[in-house]
């Protein structure tokens, strides 16, 4: 799944043949340096910027956007030219042209809270906690749908028309932070360490397990491995088998 | 008829640099007395020129205090000579430069309060006056006394009860904090700022492998590689080949590193306000090439003043704080230790217990200072009153 994301992010090769390296990697979820078609996208509060990387040693600014309201918090390279932009009002897509200018495209918008965001395959996940220092004050109905503000949640998006995000699904989750998708599965650090959904049907993710063995602030899946990343240092996992392992960490102090 | 007419010189001298002495302590240093502040000191704070002056008052105020007192006390009832004037104000000026020196150094008891070149010159400056005021009004015998013998002891006991004024005079810059006072002093801090001539030292990348990950930040992993941010410092890359037994390759230092990417072997990192590129292919292969590496200067947001204080701080607000030239990047406590970068720190034990040991070492010379005030007010009174000690 990752593959494509980044060869779709303009890569010729995807992954390392010998001593060459590849184009371009992956940063998780909480990036905030990025690069899409060819530009180095940067966040920071409320600017967006684009840099001309044609020289790669000496980038030039090229476009620049200022948000009067959200802070931009997160980036994510998606498809060909998307950007997704986790705020702490919502979700933002924007198009990086082929000369590096940013469009904005639509506002997938949910109430005040901190929010990583991660796309595949027409499907944008968002989750959403509170903020520090702020009260938990989300009330949800009978259906599930959030009435009020409020968070500690995963949101579900349909971007088929990336204009145009539409809803699918909320799933309640203790103070979610990181996550990322590998084909029919979605992970995403948690209170209680790192989660896997079933997202075969995404507007009907199912949770398959909880590793509490595993705690983190974000989650990297790359093929049959995953990397989890927290204060405490960093845990590859193998994800080959139907039961996650650890394969090693590099833990803080070492 | 002489001696008591210097006498009325030297005590009128004596009286009215005591009463100006209480004044200013009154007005200026009274949590010095035990008082409620009676002005704030950040109205003084704020004038460079005042705050030198109200800081070296004192010095001014003691020289002509200790030098008639001295002639009061030894040369009671004796006749003075230009000679002996001369003598006791070089004496006294040179013991008062000694201790302000000694305020300079690592030296105990010695080296309470603060070392200043205001107060150095300010006592030279009073004792001149105080010298010349005194030849001018004094009664002087022409004639070098030498019949004047002054006893040791009394000699000796004036040396020790000046020494002891000036120890006791010694003034603790932190009473005029705006943290001072308040119950929750030990939450004082002061900022910690990075110049940029530190933020844009030279990267030197270090393979040594020493480098221990502490602060674990942001990753980017990149085939075997595996970048982790050493949050505000560096970052380390590791080779992830053995996917059982990581290598570290190499850490590079970035002051203010949080955020980086990769394209095609170029690595950009933040750096603070600076963007740093770095070409990687010579560095992961460690061919022994030299590191090429470009910083884009000011590309990015000075971080948020207070971004790394605690909650709940005081300030020191004479702290100069000028964000085009450097970033604040941490603070230091009561105590002296420097937390940079947000990083956690257990206020409550370890800064209460440190304050809490300041306030008794405070307050114990508090008591010092009073007791050598009442020993001079007791002079005082007994040259005023007794005439005889």
């Amino acid at each position: 799944m990752f593959l494509t994301v980044y060869c779709l992010a303009g890569c010729v090769e995807s992954t390392g043949s010998g001593d060459s390296i590849s184009s371009t990697g992956s940063g998780g979820s909480t990036a905030r340096f990025v690069i899409q078609n060819n530009h180095l996208i940067v966040v920071e509060d409320t600017t967006i910027r684009s840099f001309n990387i044609d020289d790669a040693m000496n980038p030039r600014l090229v476009d620049q956007s200022i948000t009067t309201g959200p802070r931009l918090e997160t980036l994510f390279p998606y498809a060909e030219d998307l950007v997704l932009i986790g705020t702490n009002q919502g979700a933002i897509i924007v198009q990086i042209s082929a000369d590096g200018f940013i469009e904005g495209l639509s506002f997938a918008s949910h109430f005040t809270s901190r929010d990583p965001v991660v796309a595949a395959d027409n499907i944008m996940y968002v989750t959403i906690r509170p903020e520090e220092n702020s009260l938990e004050m989300g009330v949800v109905d009978d259906s599930g749908v959030l009435s009020n503000s409020g968070s500690n949640r995963l949101i579900v998006f349909d971007v088929t028309d990336v204009g145009n995000p539409i809803e699918l699904v909320q799933k309640r989750i203790e103070n979610p932070s990181g996550l990322s998708v590998s084909g029919d599965r979605l992970f995403v650090c948690f209170t209680g360490g790192l989660r896997i959904y079933d997202v075969a049907d995404p507007s009907d993710p199912q949770v398959i397990t909880d590793y509490a063995d595993f705690p983190c602030n974000d989650v990297i899946a790359v093929n049959s491995e995953i990397l989890a990343t927290g204060d405490d240092g960093i845990q590859l996992l193998d994800n080959q088998q139907d039961v996650i392992s650890l394969l090693t960490s590099i833990q803080v102090g070492d | 008829m002489d001696v008591q007419k210097n006498h009325q010189a030297l005590l009128k001298t004596a009286g009215c640099s005591l009463l100006v002495g209480t004044l200013f302590y009154l007005l200026f240093r009274s949590p010095v007395l035990g008082l409620a502040p009676f002005l704030t000191t950040s109205v003084i704070q704020d004038h460079v020129l005042l705050s030198e002056l109200v800081g070296s008052l004192p010095s001014v105020i003691f020289m002509p205090l200790i030098i008639s007192l001295t002639l009061l006390l030894v040369y009671w009832k004796k006749k003075l000579s230009q000679t002996i004037v001369n003598k006791v104000t070089v004496n006294w000026l040179l013991i008062v430069v000694f201790f302000e020196i000694c305020q300079g150094q690592q030296m105990g008891v010695l080296s309470r309060g603060t070392f200043s070149v205001s107060d150095i010159i300010a006592a030279s400056i009073a004792s001149l006056v105080t010298g010349l005021l005194l030849s001018r009004y004094l009664v002087i015998s022409k004639a070098s006394s030498t019949s004047n013998e002054i006893n040791i002891w009394k000699k000796a006991s004036i040396l020790l009860l000046g020494s002891f004024a000036i120890l006791g005079s010694a003034y603790e810059d932190n009473y005029v904090s705006d943290c001072e006072g308040d119950n929750s002093y030990y939450l004082c801090v002061s900022e910690v700022v990075l110049d940029l001539d530190e933020l844009r030292l030279e990267i030197q990348p270090d393979y040594s492998g020493n480098q221990v990950l502490e602060r674990s930040g942001k990753i980017y992993q990149l085939d075997q590689w595996l970048f982790v941010v050493e949050k505000y410092r560096g970052i380390h890359i590791f080779d992830m080949s053995d996917k059982l037994n990581p290598i570290r390759q190499v850490y590079l230092p970035i002051v203010g590193a949080l955020n980086l990417t990769i394209k095609d072997g170029i690595l950009y990192s933040s750096a603070f306000i600076d963007l740093v590129i770095i070409d990687l292919n010579g560095l992961l292969q460690n061919d022994g090439s030299e590191l090429s590496v470009v910083r884009q200067e000011g590309i990015f947001q000075y971080p948020e003043e207070r971004q790394f204080f605690p909650d709940g701080y005081w300030m020191n607000y004479y702290d100069e704080y000028n964000s085009t030239i450097n970033i604040v990047i941490g603070y230091k406590t009561k105590s002296g230790k420097d937390i940079l970068y947000g990083d956690e720190y257990d206020f409550k034990n370890q800064e209460f217990d440190a304050n809490e040991r300041s306030i008794k070492k405070a307050e114990e010379n508090e008591n010092k200072n009073k007791n050598v005030e009442v020993d001079l007010d007791d002079v005082f009174d007994c040259l005023l009153f007794g005439g005889m000690c």
